[in-house]
């Protein structure tokens, strides 16, 4: 039985935690809950496979790729910017909201919702535990998922880059006025997000069907993880994905159940949020 | 200041009140009878123009409406509410499998049964999403509902719905609503009625709860309105009109698959919802309309169809960015277009009601009325003609005090008595044996330097701190297990340090809600004018934040309380102003029939409506008495300046 749990892990926990680190990041940061991100890395992610059909090599490929996944960003981030500087929360989460389903409509438009084939990262196949199949990527993804993790909290918490991106997250005109470079530090997070979220969607995505619109809602366990993590807690939220992935491969064990993995995330998110607001609080509770 | 100029002053403000109170009436109804018209006319209009459209055509108009129904149900959140649900679609598939389920299993009723238990049938589901909602807020709860929709729509993706895969067995619509015409006035007169049933609700009490509850909750509770109701009873009305829409797709097309109700359509409705302002009816009917054609209208002009996926998000992403929906622009641009030529025709008349405190007075059971006539008879008042007491209204300007005892003598038990009030944060003792009385008709104060305990002591007694030892009676009545909302009920109203009136009502609107009874717009006007406060058809958007403050207080005093507890009203007021607000209360329990416990820095203020005060300090009580008594004691001076020097406080 571990093992299906394992397995499920392994296949979808590492891109999970990649996009549930990156958007708490990009919350904290930017003050946007990005329901876009895997959007922009399906984006990154048909260019990725494009190119490599069109005859690039796959590390050429996977590089363009992920600049494209990042450029993609970097518009969003523009679009924020020029309208959205200091708009609450909600409204930036509308405005993300809309950018999801514009993103994946621009995708399908430029790419076509073709069948594809999306190439695996790293090639290979990998090794046997058990049962197990862990192959490079899936290897790769959840090592990248811990460095990134690390690499996110120390940045934040030691650096003056750090310090400086936590003030801007807290009051962005504030910090302008202060001095800070609030504009492109705006910009290299939501650059950097990109990439990671295609990265993660390259990782995810030879496994899934090839509907640019499902690869995107990938985006909804990543965000299960993150609420778990009331999107503050970046290791939480690392140890929340990977756990969410090995409970939806846990269904494989029992064969009838597989096809209601998806559900898995809204009731794990119910459970954990309602006991964890067991008491209200005025205008207080999140 | 002599009496004839104190008049001069109380008529010019009183008639440019009444002026004020004119233009807004008129404007009010104008805009009201403009409505009804547009209304009536597009709802009888449009069923017109699609009898003349080709059957093609009228099948997408099918489908407008549908998507106009869904609309709805995404406007009664977002729009009202500002909650983010973003699983419209998935409510509407529970009733799509209702709807279908039934018609397998044969039950009686028909299709038109079978759709209204579908309805029903999506309650449920809508309290499982507003559960969460009461602990959620915003993004949290955004998450949630996209979660639910990504769940639901695996589910049908793998169980398919009933008797979809039979090509024998398909349902049939009833005869009178066979043809797709008919059908599209069945779907059309649904939008209408839930619009019209929408529109009611929204005057009510009801209604005006969800747009103070996105606001705030506090603000919610401490007007009586159950925050919980208010909010499982939006997810309960949004749930009811998705699952509908749900069945009416099942008789448009006799079947459903899961792809009618993936969660990316759901968020591309949620889009539009937002762009259009789906809250408002013609919002939701541009929506459905926009929805539906779109595809249409970009194929005939060569533009491949999904590129309406990349207009919307524009279309709300520049919305968003505006700050105003599309419906609502429309709405005001319209009103403001049938005002002038409304204007144009009828002549200007003035008619706003006789708007004295006599009214007021007028409205006020009897034992209080004869009250506050031998109140203003020992104040010596200038009565008015008719021998119905009026009080000399003092503007904001005239600086007169009211003699302060006025209206001690009130029979009954204390209006509010705290017994042994004891509080205690992690670590932190914020209130010990804290017992205090306000006799009934009476104003009294309760003082000490910050940090005493003060707030505190109101949190208690309007009930939004929970855990304390002691009593508190309200009336003789024992409150310690009620609710905030359930307090407010039994006759505890306070406002707030940092004043909490909802911009988006007008300031009648407000004190409408507030009121909690049927109270006229008369008795509105009266109290406003009272209090200093603004005309009821002002905005709150537009209001500043002093007078803001004049106006929860005016939202109190109309519920008719036993008890107002009124935090730091004068904080931020020049000198002038919180002396005519002193006058104010200090006429409150005679006009009004109600106990008052003011919390106060300004001695002036508390010296000049306060019969009694009792001095806090460290969460204990210090003293009381008469104020002239109690702000000479040692003790009270020490606290306030830390040392007894006598001769440091200032005497005015």
């Amino acid at each position: 039985m571990w093992q299906s749990a394992l397995i499920g892990l392994v296949q979808s926990g590492g891109a999970y935690a990649l996009l549930a680190v990156c958007v708490i990041l990009m919350y904290r940061t930017t003050g946007v809950l990005n329901f876009a991100l895997a959007a922009i890395g399906v984006a990154g992610t048909y260019a990725f496979s494009s190119f490599y059909t069109g005859g690039m090599n796959l590390a050429e490929a996977a590089i363009f790729g992920i600049l494209i996944g990042a450029a993609a960003s970097v518009v969003c981030g523009l679009i924020y910017i020029r309208w959205f500087f200091d708009a609450t929360p909600t409204y930036r989460a509308g405005v993300a909201i809309a950018l999801l389903v514009g993103t994946a409509a621009v995708t399908i438009r430029i790419f076509s919702d073709q069948p594809r084939e999306i190439p695996a990262l790293i090639p290979g196949s990998g090794f046997a535990v058990d049962g197990v199949v862990m192959t490079p990527t899936t290897i790769f993804g959840i090592a990248l998922a811990i460095v990134f993790t690390l690499f996110v909290t120390q940045m934040l918490r030691r650096t003056r880059r750090g310090l400086q991106l936590r003030a801007i997250s807290q009051g962005p005109v504030a910090s302008e006025l202060l001095g800070l470079p609030v504009r492109p530090l705006t910009l290299a997070i939501w650059g950097g997000s990109g990439a990671i979220g295609t990265i993660a969607v390259m990782i995810i995505s030879p496994g899934l069907s090839d509907e640019v619109e499902s690869i995107s809602l990938v985006i909804v366990p990543a965000l299960a993880a993150t609420l778990v993590a009331t999107f503050r807690r970046y290791w939480l939220a690392l140890i929340s994905a990977l756990v969410l992935g090995g409970l939806q491969g846990l269904l494989l064990y029992y064969q009838t159940l597989i096809r209601y993995e998806e559900v898995i995330p809204f009731v794990v998110v119910l459970g954990v949020l309602m006991w964890d607001q067991r008491k209200e609080l005025w205008d207080e509770a999140r | 200041m002599t009496q004839a100029a104190n008049d001069g002053s109380q008529s010019t403000s009183a008639a440019s009140y009444r002026s004020s109170l004119a233009v807004g009436e008129r404007y009010l109804r104008i805009d009201r009878r403009n409505g009804q018209i547009a209304a009536l006319v597009a709802v009888i209009a449009v069923p017109v123009v699609v009898f003349t459209l080709g059957d093609y055509w009228v099948q997408l108009c099918i489908t407008g409406a549908i998507d106009a129904i869904v609309l709805q149900s995404i406007g009664v959140l977002a729009d009202r509410t500002k909650l983010f649900v973003l699983c419209p679609l998935a409510f509407a598939s529970i009733g799509a499998w209702v709807v279908l389920q039934l018609f397998v299993w044969g039950w009686p009723g028909g299709f038109y049964f079978w759709l209204l238990l579908a309805g029903i049938a999506g309650i449920p589901f809508g309290l499982i999403m507003g559960f969460p909602a009461l602990r959620l807020r915003g993004l949290n709860l955004a998450v949630i509902t996209l979660a639910f929709a990504f769940a639901l729509d695996s589910i049908f993706q793998v169980t398919p719905f009933p008797g979809s895969q039979s090509y024998t067995d398909i349902l049939t619509r009833p005869s009178p609503i066979g043809s797709d015409r008919a059908y599209f006035v069945f779907c059309w007169i649904i939008f209408v009625v839930f619009a019209v049933i929408l529109y009611i609700l929204d005057r009510r009490p009801f209604g005006a709860a969800w747009r103070i509850v996105a606001r705030s909750e506090r603000a919610t509770a401490a007007m009586g309105l159950s925050v919980r109701g208010a909010k499982l009873g939006v997810f309960v009305i949004s749930a009811f009109i998705a699952a509908i829409s749900g069945g009416l797709i099942v008789g448009q097309v006799y079947t459903a698959v899961e792809a009618n109700f993936s969660p990316v359509a759901s968020l591309v409705l949620f889009a539009v919802a937002l762009f259009v302002g789906s809250g408002l009816a013609e919002g939701a009917a541009v929506g459905g309309l926009l929805s539906a054609f779109a595809p249409q209208v970009l194929s005939s002009i060569h533009v491949p169809q999904d590129f309406g996926n990349i207009l919307f998000p524009i279309g709300t992403v520049q919305v968003l960015a505006a700050g105003t929906s599309a419906s609502a622009a429309w709405r005001l641009s319209f009103r403001r277009m049938l005002r002038r030529r409304r204007s144009k025709n009828a002549p200007a008349q003035d008619t706003a009601p006789d708007m004295t405190v006599a009214v007021v007075a007028a409205s006020l059971p009897a034992a209080t009325a004869a009250a506050a006539s031998a109140a203003t008879a020992s104040a010596g008042a200038v009565g008015d003609g008719a021998g119905t007491p009026a009080v000399p209204l003092t503007g904001l300007d005239s600086g007169v005090r009211p003699a302060p005892g006025v209206g001690l003598v009130a029979a009954g038990p204390p209006a509010l008595r705290a017994t042994g009030i004891g509080v205690r944060f992690t670590g932190v003792i914020a209130l010990q044996d804290m017992s205090m009385e306000v006799p009934a008709g009476s104003v009294s104060g309760l003082i000490g330097p910050n940090g005493a305990g003060k707030t505190t002591f109101v949190d208690v007694v309007s009930g939004f701190i929970k855990d304390y030892d002691g009593t508190v009676e309200v009336a003789g009545r024992d409150i310690d297990k009620l609710l905030v909302h359930q307090r407010v009920r039994a006759g505890v109203r306070r406002t707030f340090q940092q004043e909490r009136t909802i911009p988006e009502l007008t300031a009648g609107e407000y004190v409408r809600v507030a009121a909690r009874r049927r109270i006229s717009m008369q008795e509105i006007a009266g109290v406003l004018e009272f209090i200093g406060g603004p005309s009821p058809y002002d905005r709150i958007a537009d209001i500043d934040v002093g007078t803001r403050r004049l106006l929860e207080i005016a939202g109190c005093i109309a519920a008719r309380p036993k008890i107002l507890l009124l935090d730091e009203p004068t904080a931020g007021l020049a000198e002038a102003d919180s002396l005519a607000v002193a006058a104010r209360v200090s006429q409150v329990p005679d006009l009004f029939g109600c106990a008052v416990l003011l919390i106060e820095h300004d001695m002036d203020v508390v010296r000049a409506c306060c019969s009694h005060i009792t001095v806090m300090d460290f969460g204990r009580k210090l003293a009381e008495g008469r104020p002239e008594d109690v702000l000479k004691m040692d003790t009270v001076v020490a606290a306030y300046l830390g040392t007894a020097d006598k001769a440091a406080v200032v005497e005015r």
